[in-house]
């Protein structure tokens, strides 16, 4: 029973690492396609702010640091704080800090079981031998089949655009919301009244 | 540190071993069964593999303080592998002062052949065919 | 010498007794597995509120009847369990206030991982100091066990957390297992047979589920329940799923200890204390645990009645105080083994 367990409670330790390396590779974006959208101008809005739904695109939602039961906003909507991931191809770093407590508890983990692998009366060597080989296999190969999944997605290269004319050129609040399928863009009165102007030529570069 | 780093010391770590169990093999004294200078050909490595991978650069400005880096790291390695391959074999296996000596040097020798293969590797072939 | 519950009610200690065990596992399992895939959000609020309380008061009935009258040669072992339990829980507790004081996500990857390696290393140490009291085992392979975890959890502090979440309601069946081994040991084969209904439901869920449309319900409830299952940091499967099978695990962890646990763990009638060594020693003893039992199913009336005023603020604060019997199972289980 205890070879077992210690077999998978190894296989976990072990089996989070390219796991974890895999999960610094960003998702790829999701293609594009047609939604729904509408503009709206509300003279009373202190700001201009686009609503997104959730089941539109794909955001992570995390609880709110604090813990507990999410706080409510406007209409009984829980108010959650989203991660929105820039570049595709920039990879988030990595607590420095994390790592070496991870690498220490990595030495320990292997010095320590070494030695009793070794210590043991009875049946030592090759039982003993065989689990470290297992895990360090399992190391091995999960990290292998990961490296085959493919390198992270580069950024594209630059490539000349046409500069189209501006209707408006500012900030927005960008609003992820569960449920719905528009995209809504709510205007405030100063950047619709911006918009009526019409648009400016681009600044050349 | 990302995905690339961890593939990087999985392959540096077969190929570490596979330089060190062959001179642990053949260099540590009579006393160690065959099955346990095989062990410690594996074990030692992944032990120091760690601390010199995730751990020490940690501490350096790399890549300025690479040399600096190296020396610490590859002091602390040959060290560590000897302290580890005491605590396990030193006192079940009967061995006098010479043995014990000749298994100190064993280690460190495979240590400096694994580090001088590695820097030929780095500066002669490098890593960018595994992204 | 009264009764045990199980026989009380009809439970006999038969070989076809074991086959009635596994079928009603396996029909706990069947209808938690149908109803939690059909409707996870609803069903997580009904099985939550009908059975939270009650199951901890079992789980409390019946430790008590195991607990030894006194701790002897084992106080150094309780006095650990204690303090870890009563301070791993209140740190818990505490994060969260801390976090709300700061807008930095890192933080909390780094209290939880310190949280987590703090419960690592006290689970590890438990077990290491079981090793050395009768009946002894070989307890060296902890500490590297121990620390591997311990990598596990820097390297992503919350994986760990929501695999706890996971993998608790299966203590239950563990527990079970042990009991069976010591009151009836010629039921385990039927009961390991149907164990393996538990994760044919949850493949038969994952097959079903794990592309399925993303969960309505943008009520602070609904989302608390997505964020338990851990919808926010397993992303790659449909949140349906995620919640249907934390569901599924959770009802069956309260199936175990509110329907089989009793059948056959309690010997005598649950109200009857003549079986629990602490009260055997009379006097304030007894009393004292008469009224914890009492006061406990005060509590469970009490916990039912913040349901109903507020779900979701109620939840939040059981499934806090609720890691208190995580926690206590954990040394009691090193106890039976």
């Amino acid at each position: 029973m205890r070879y077992p367990l210690l077999t998978v409670f190894a296989v976990f330790g072990l089996g989070l690492v390219p796991h974890v390396a895999f999960a610094d590779l960003a998702p790829p974006p999701p293609a594009a396609k047609e939604v729904k959208f509408v503009v709206e101008v509300d003279e009373k809005a202190k700001g201009s702010k686009l609503i997104v739904p959730q089941t539109l695109v794909n955001p992570r939602f995390r609880p709110a640091p604090g813990g507990g039961v999410p706080k409510e906003g406007n209409g009984g909507l829980a108010v959650l704080e989203y991660e929105v991931e820039g570049d595709a191809a920039v990879e988030p770093a990595r607590n420095r800090n994390h790592l070496m407590i991870a690498g220490v508890a990595f030495t320990l983990a292997l010095g320590l079981g070494g030695i009793w692998i070794v210590r043991r009366t009875g049946r030592s060597g090759a039982r003993g031998l065989a689990l470290l080989v297992a895990a360090g296999g399992v190391l091995a190969v999960s990290t292998v089949v990961w490296a085959n999944a493919g390198p992270p997605p580069k950024p594209k290269e630059k490539k000349e655009v046409m500069l189209l004319p501006v209707a408006f050129d500012g900030k927005l609040t960008l609003e992820m919301v569960r449920g719905g399928d528009t995209i809504k863009l709510v205007l405030d009165k100063e950047a619709y009244d911006a918009i009526k102007t019409g648009p400016k030529k681009p600044e050349g570069k | 540190m990302d995905a690339a780093y961890f593939r990087m010391m999985a392959v540096a770590y077969a190929i570490t071993v596979s330089i060190e169990a062959p001179t642990l093999l053949v260099g540590l004294s009579r006393g160690h069964p065959i099955k346990h200078r095989l062990f410690a050909g594996f074990w030692l490595t992944a032990c120091t593999y760690p601390i010199l991978w995730l751990v020490l650069p940690g501490f350096f400005q790399l890549p300025d303080q690479h040399v600096l880096y190296l020396a610490v790291g590859e002091t602390f390695v040959p060290i560590a592998e000897c302290v580890l391959f005491w605590f396990a074999f030193g006192k079940a296996e009967p061995r006098s002062q010479r043995a014990t000596i000749r298994d100190f040097a064993t280690i460190t020798l495979a240590n400096l052949l694994s580090f001088g293969f590695g820097e030929l590797f780095n500066q002669n072939i490098g890593w960018q065919w595994l992204e | 010498m009264s009764s045990s519950f199980g026989e009380a009610v009809g439970l006999h200690a038969k070989r076809d007794s074991g086959a009635l065990l596994a079928a009603s596992l396996v029909v706990i399992a069947i209808a938690s597995a149908l109803l939690a895939g059909w409707m996870p959000i609803a069903f997580s609020i009904a099985t939550v509120f009908l059975f939270a309380g009650p199951h901890n008061w079992c789980e409390a009935r019946y430790i008590l009847g195991r607990l030894p009258a006194r701790a002897g040669k084992l106080w150094g072992f309780f006095t650990l369990s204690f303090v870890g339990i009563v301070g791993l829980t209140a740190a818990f507790a505490y994060i969260p206030s801390y976090l709300q004081n700061t807008s930095e996500v890192l933080e909390a990857d780094t209290l939880y991982g310190v949280w987590n390696s703090a419960f690592v290393l006290w689970i590890a140490t438990l077990i290491w100091m079981r090793s050395r009291t009768n009946p002894r085992f070989d307890g060296g392979w902890v500490w590297p066990v121990a620390f591997f975890l311990l990598a596990g959890i820097w390297l992503h502090p919350f994986a760990f957390s929501i695999a706890i979440v996971y993998l608790h309601p299966l203590m239950a069946l563990w527990l079970l297992d042990r009991e069976l081994r010591r009151s009836h040991p010629d039921w385990r084969p039927a009961y390991h047979a149907g164990l393996l209904v538990v994760p044919l439901l949850l493949i038969v869920l994952f097959w079903q589920l794990h592309d399925a449309p993303v969960l309505p319900g943008d009520d602070p409830v609904s989302l608390a329940i997505q964020q338990h299952a851990g919808d926010w940091i397993l992303t790659s499967v449909s949140n349906h799923f995620l919640v249907a099978a934390h569901t599924f695990l959770e009802t069956v962890h309260y199936g175990v200890w509110v329907i089989l646990i009793p059948l056959i763990g309690y010997r005598s009638k649950p109200w009857e204390l003549n079986t629990i060594p602490a009260a055997r020693r009379g006097g304030a003893w007894r009393r004292g645990v008469m009224i914890l039992l009492l006061f406990g199913l005060l509590i469970v009336a009490v916990l039912w009645a913040c349901f109903l005023m507020d779900y979701g603020t109620t939840r939040y604060i059981y499934f806090v105080v609720a890691l208190l019997h995580v926690l206590a199972e954990i040394p009691f289980f090193l106890r039976m083994i």
